[in-house]
C-alpha cells in the first residue's frame, strides 16, 4: 500500500511542479476566473465592430411569384437547400449602458444552384446544365443585447436585425447567361430582411485565452450563433416592378467577432 | 659535355612541340552553326516545339537552314562538309556508321563550297526518311511517302544532324551537331466517345488516348460549323442496302472543292458514300496526283493518300475524281458507325480543315463542348487526339447526336408567365419610378445613422 502511494507521489509530484510555474505565472494576468469582471471593460480594448462569417441553407420562394402558373424553380432544381455563405460587417456605433450596442450592419452572401437542363418539351435530360446563383445583400439595423453576459454572468446574447434586403441573381447555361425572348436572365430583386438570433460566448470557456486574444489582436468577444432570418427580396415591398423572388426563410449559423 | 648535347636535344625538341601546338592551336579547323535555324514554312506555336519535326513540316516539305561557319579549312579544296543524321545512339563521326554495311546514319546534306559563313539547308523529308547508305539513300533521297510511314512510334525520336569536315574517306577535326526530335505518327485516338446533346452544342465525353505525348483533341464535325444542311441518320438508309455512287469521285476532281459536295451516295441525295470521300478528301486540299492514285486504289487506303494530297504536292486532282469512282460501286456500311464518311474511324487528317470544331488542351481532359452548332441538325463528331509537334491522330470511332432546343430555367421561368429579368441595372422610366417605400427607407436610415452620431459624440464628450 504504501509503495503504491509512493509511486503515484512520484508520478504526480514532477507534473504538479511542472504546472505550478505556469500557474504562478498567469495569477498577475487573471486575478479571477470571473471574465465579466465589472472593470472589465475598462481593462479591454475598445470595440467598435462586429464580424459574421455565415453559413446556412438556402431555398428561395421564386416558385411563390404571384402570376406564375407551375413551379418552374422546383421544376428545374427541386426543392433541396442549397449552401449559402456569407458574411457581415456591423459598426457597433451605440453603446446602450446596461442593454447593448446597436448599429448599421451591411451583408454580401453567395448561393448557387444547377442541375441538368431537360430537352425542349421532354422529360428527357440533356446535357447541359442550368444554374441560378445569387448575391444575397442587406443593410439592416443590429440590436445586440449583451447585457445578460456582461453584467449577469449569462454567456448568451440575443440579438435581432431589421433593414432592407437586396439581391443580384443571375440564371446561366452552358453557353453563359441565359437569354429569352431577347430579355437576359440577369437582374436584381430588393424588399426586406428581419433575423432573430442568439450568441454563445466563447469567453467563457477560455478567459486567459480571451483575454490574450483581446490584447494581441483587439478582439474583445468571440461567438458561436445561431440565427433565423426571413428575407423578403423581390415582394414588391420596395419596388414596383417585376422582381426574382430570392429571398428565404431559413437559418445561418457561424463565428462573430466583436473589435 | 655529352650532358649538355643532351639538355639542348631535349630542349631543342621541347621548344619545336610547343610551337607545334601554338601552330594548330592558332588554326584549329571547326565548323560552328549559327544558333538561329530558319524554317521555310511558318513556325508553330511554341507549345508544339516548332523546331521539332513533324509530319505537317514533311508534308509541307520544309528545310531546315542553318547559317555555318567554317574555321581554319585548307584551302586545297581536299575538304567539304558532309551532313549526317542518326538516331540516338549513333555517332555519326565514326566512319561506321556511315558506311555502306551496317550503316546507322544516313546523310542529308553535303556543301563543297569552303565559303564562310555559308548557308546549308537541309530536308526534313531527308531526315525523317532515314534512307542509309546500304538502301541506297542521300541527299534529296526523302519523298512525301516518307512522311507518313505505316508503322513505328508515336513518340518523339531524339535525331542528331552531325556537320563533319570530310576528306575522302577520313572525317576531319571540329565537326558541329544539332539535336532536335521528330516525330511523323499522331497519337493514338480517345475511346468510348459519347455526345450529349444541348441547344446549339454537344457535350463529348471520352477517355484519354493511350499515347504519352498528346497534348490536346481535337473535334471534327460533318457538317461543319456555320452550314446547316439537315441529314437523315445514314444507318436508315444503310439499312435499305443502297449502292455506292461515281458521284463522290467527280466532285473531287474539283480540287479545291470540298468532300461535303460528295453526295448521291445510297441513293440518297444528302449522304455521301462511304468509301468516295477519300478520293474526295484529296480533292478537297488541292492535292493532286498522290490523291489520285489513292484513288484507283480504292476506299482504304485512299484517306491516306488524300490527306497526303493535302499539302499540295502533286497537281492532277481530275484523276482522283476518276479513280473514286471505281471504288464504290459495291460498298455498303461497313465501318460507318454513324453518320459521315468523311470522319470515319481512325482516318487520318493532316490539317484542322473545315470539319474542326473544336478543341481541348491537355492530356488528361476527357470532356469538351462543341459549341455554334445549328439545332436540329444531325451531326457526326470524331475526336482526334494531338500530339507535341502537332501531329494529328487518327479519328476515334464517331458518335452522332442532333443538337436541340433545351428548357433551363430561365426559359421555364419565363414560359410561366414570369418577367423579371433584363440586367443587373433593369430599369424603365425615370430615376425613381417604380420605388415605393425605398427613399422613404433610406431617408429613415439616414436620420437613424444621424441620431447614432449625435449620440455616440456626445458620449465622448463626456
Amino acid at each position: 500500500m504504501i509503495k503504491r502511494t509512493s509511486l503515484a507521489l512520484a508520478i504526480a509530484l514532477p507534473s504538479l511542479l511542472a504546472l505550478t510555474p505556469s500557474r504562478a505565472e498567469a495569477q498577475p494576468r487573471l486575478e479571477s476566473a470571473d471574465y465579466r469582471r465589472l472593470d472589465r471593460h475598462l481593462k479591454s480594448s475598445p470595440q467598435h465592430f462586429a464580424f459574421e462569417l455565415r453559413l446556412g441553407t438556402f431555398l428561395p420562394r421564386i416558385d411563390e411569384e404571384p402570376g406564375l402558373s407551375g413551379k418552374p424553380f422546383e421544376t428545374i432544381f427541386g426543392d433541396d437547400k442549397r449552401i449559402y455563405v456569407g458574411f457581415e460587417f456591423d459598426w457597433q456605433a451605440l453603446r446602450i449602458p446596461y442593454f447593448g450596442t446597436l448599429g448599421p450592419g451591411v451583408s454580401w452572401g453567395y448561393t448557387h444552384m444547377s442541375a441538368k437542363a431537360k430537352l425542349s418539351d421532354s422529360d428527357e435530360e440533356s446535357a447541359e446544365s442550368t444554374g441560378l446563383a445569387i448575391q444575397p445583400m442587406y443593410l439592416a439595423a443590429v440590436l445586440r443585447i449583451d447585457v445578460l453576459a456582461r453584467e449577469l454572468s449569462v454567456p448568451l446574447v440575443p440579438y435581432g436585425k431589421a433593414g432592407l434586403g437586396y439581391s443580384l441573381w443571375r440564371s446561366t447555361n452552358d453557353s453563359g447567361t441565359s437569354v429569352r425572348d431577347g430579355i437576359e436572365a440577369k437582374g436584381h430583386s430588393s424588399g426586406t430582411h428581419f433575423a432573430l438570433g442568439g450568441m454563445l460566448l466563447l469567453d467563457v470557456f477560455d478567459p486567459s485565452a480571451a483575454l490574450l486574444f483581446d490584447e494581441n489582436l483587439g478582439v474583445n468577444n468571440s461567438y458561436l450563433y445561431f440565427e433565423w432570418y426571413w428575407s423578403n427580396v423581390g415582394n414588391g415591398l420596395i419596388e414596383d416592378k417585376p422582381q426574382l423572388r430570392v429571398g428565404t426563410s431559413s437559418w445561418v449559423a457561424g463565428v462573430a467577432l466583436e473589435f | 659535355m655529352r650532358r649538355g648535347l643532351w639538355t639542348r636535344v631535349l630542349g631543342c625538341g621541347a621548344a619545336a612541340l610547343g610551337l607545334l601546338l601554338v601552330a594548330s592551336e592558332a588554326s584549329a579547323q571547326a565548323i560552328s552553326l549559327s544558333t538561329v535555324v530558319d524554317r521555310k514554312g511558318t513556325l508553330r506555336q511554341q507549345q508544339y516545339n516548332p523546331y521539332w519535326l513533324s509530319r505537317a513540316d514533311c508534308l509541307a516539305d520544309d528545310y531546315l537552314t542553318f547559317s555555318m561557319t567554317l574555321t581554319s579549312f585548307p584551302t586545297n579544296g581536299s575538304y567539304s562538309v558532309e551532313v549526317w543524321a542518326g538516331l540516338a545512339g549513333a555517332d555519326c563521326k565514326e566512319i561506321t556508321n556511315r558506311g555502306t554495311t551496317n550503316a546507322l546514319c544516313w546523310k542529308v546534306g553535303t556543301s563543297s563550297s569552303l565559303t564562310s559563313p555559308q548557308s546549308i539547308s537541309i530536308s526534313v523529308r531527308d531526315i525523317v526518311g532515314q534512307h542509309k547508305p546500304t538502301e541506297g539513300g542521300g541527299v534529296g533521297s526523302g519523298t512525301i511517302a516518307d512522311c507518313t510511314p505505316s508503322s513505328g512510334t508515336d513518340a518523339p525520336q531524339d535525331v542528331t544532324l552531325y556537320f563533319l569536315p570530310v576528306t575522302g574517306s577520313t572525317t576531319g577535326p571540329g565537326p558541329a551537331e544539332y539535336s532536335t526530335k521528330m516525330d511523323l505518327i499522331g497519337p493514338q485516338p480517345p475511346t468510348g466517345v459519347k455526345a450529349g446533346v444541348g441547344e446549339g452544342l454537344l457535350v463529348l465525353d471520352w477517355s484519354r488516348t493511350s499515347s504519352s505525348d498528346a497534348v490536346s483533341y481535337n473535334f471534327y464535325c460533318d457538317p461543319p460549323i456555320g452550314e446547316s444542311e439537315v441529314v437523315e441518320d445514314p444507318t436508315d438508309e444503310c439499312a435499305s442496302g443502297a449502292g455506292g455512287s461515281a458521284d463522290a469521285g467527280a466532285e473531287a476532281t474539283a480540287g479545291s472543292t470540298t468532300t461535303a459536295s460528295a453526295k448521291g451516295a445510297f441513293g440518297s441525295p444528302s449522304y455521301p458514300a462511304p468509301d468516295d470521300d477519300d478520293a474526295g478528301l484529296g480533292g478537297e486540299t488541292g492535292a493532286g496526283g498522290e490523291a489520285g492514285a489513292a484513288g484507283e486504289a480504292g476506299a482504304g487506303e485512299a484517306g491516306e493518300a488524300g490527306a497526303a494530297g493535302e499539302a499540295g504536292e502533286a497537281g492532277t486532282a481530275g484523276e482522283a475524281g476518276a479513280s473514286g469512282s471505281s471504288g464504290t460501286a459495291t460498298s455498303n456500311c461497313d465501318g460507318v458507325t454513324c453518320g459521315s464518311t468523311n470522319l470515319r474511324e481512325n482516318k487520318v487528317l493532316n490539317s484542322p480543315g473545315r470539319y474542326y470544331c473544336g478543341q481541348v488542351a491537355g492530356l488528361t481532359a476527357t470532356s469538351g463542348r462543341v459549341q455554334d452548332l445549328i439545332d436540329n441538325t444531325y451531326y457526326t463528331v470524331a475526336i482526334a487526339a494531338v500530339d507535341q509537334v502537332g501531329n494529328i491522330g487518327p479519328l476515334s470511332t464517331p458518335v452522332c447526336a442532333t443538337p436541340t432546343m433545351i428548357d433551363d430555367f430561365y426559359r421555364v421561368y419565363r414560359d410561366a408567365g414570369g418577367q423579371a429579368g433584363g440586367g443587373y441595372c433593369q430599369a424603365s422610366g425615370p430615376l425613381g419610378v417604380g420605388l415605393r417605400w425605398g427613399p422613404w427607407a433610406g431617408l429613415g436610415l439616414a436620420l437613424v445613422a444621424g441620431a447614432l452620431r449625435r449620440s455616440v459624440k456626445r458620449g465622448a464628450d463626456r
